[in-house]
């Protein structure tokens, strides 16, 4: 996810000076959020997951109706912010790791 | 994550440093067009905005989330007089014989310029802050 929306970044920003080109952005946190109210809803853990799991086919790129060119540190804000987020990600995803590691090695560890 | 949230707060005030930028660049870009007709001419435009927060609500319905930075941002003509100038061989001249011209102050405009300039670097400032502490959050229990 957070791989695509930089992908997209880019590509606003390389196209910054492009007559007639429109801003794109992904909008993942809708369709999380729609996941989640369901969940919210109906607390049906399995439902949930495949949800969860479908909603990344869910993910659309879509052309930004609000602006109409791009603003270029507007997507150097989105960029930084994006870059965190996926820093945030890879740490716990690390974090992960190290729990099966400890699980692993067990007391030797 | 809040600290992201500041970056959103950062880019409003940007965008709107950036819209009083356009606006005083217009204003010196346009400061000698004339016009043929007095109320075709052009005005001096300012930026205005609104903040997220109604203070006459009181203080207790601020929390975190009404935090938005800058609400609305548009462009206003400014409420001045134009400059007449006696030029009789000009093209637009009246039948008297002056031409009108906007009324921009360019003392006025530079000075706002480096105000602008400098206030975009304290929302860059600000955002700078919230992202070496977002880097520093992630480094809890390294």
């Amino acid at each position: 996810m957070a791989l695509l929306r930089h992908k997209i970044i880019a590509n606003n920003i390389a196209n910054a000076n492009t007559p007639g080109y429109k801003p794109l952005k992904v909008d993942f946190e809708s369709v999380l959020r729609a996941v989640n109210s369901d969940f919210n809803r109906h607390g049906d853990t399995a439902l949930f997951r495949s949800e969860l799991q479908r909603a990344e086919q869910l993910i659309k790129v879509e052309v930004d109706d609000a602006s109409s060119r791009v603003v270029l540190d507007r997507e150097i804000v989105n960029l930084n912010k994006n870059t965190i987020n996926y820093q945030a990600l890879l740490s716990a995803r690390g974090q992960l790791a190290g729990i099966l590691s400890m699980a692993i090695k067990g007391a030797r560890g | 994550m809040d600290n992201l949230h500041v970056f959103d707060i950062s880019a409003t005030g940007m965008d709107y440093q950036r819209l009083r930028l356009e606006a005083i660049a217009a204003n010196i870009a346009n400061a000698h067009t004339t016009s043929a007709r007095l109320e075709s001419l052009y005005r001096p435009l300012q930026a205005v905005s609104r903040a997220s927060i109604d203070f006459s609500e009181g203080l207790e319905s601020i929390d975190g989330h009404g935090l938005t930075g800058v609400q609305e941002m548009w462009l206003e003509p400014k409420n001045v007089a134009p400059r007449r100038v006696y030029d009789p061989e000009h093209p637009h001249a009246d039948r008297e014989g002056f031409v009108f011209y906007p009324h921009v102050d360019m003392v006025d405009a530079m000075t706002s310029l480096m105000v602008t300039s400098r206030a975009y670097e304290a929302n860059v400032a600000a955002l700078t802050a919230a992202k070496a502490m977002a880097l520093k959050a992630l480094e809890i229990g390294k």
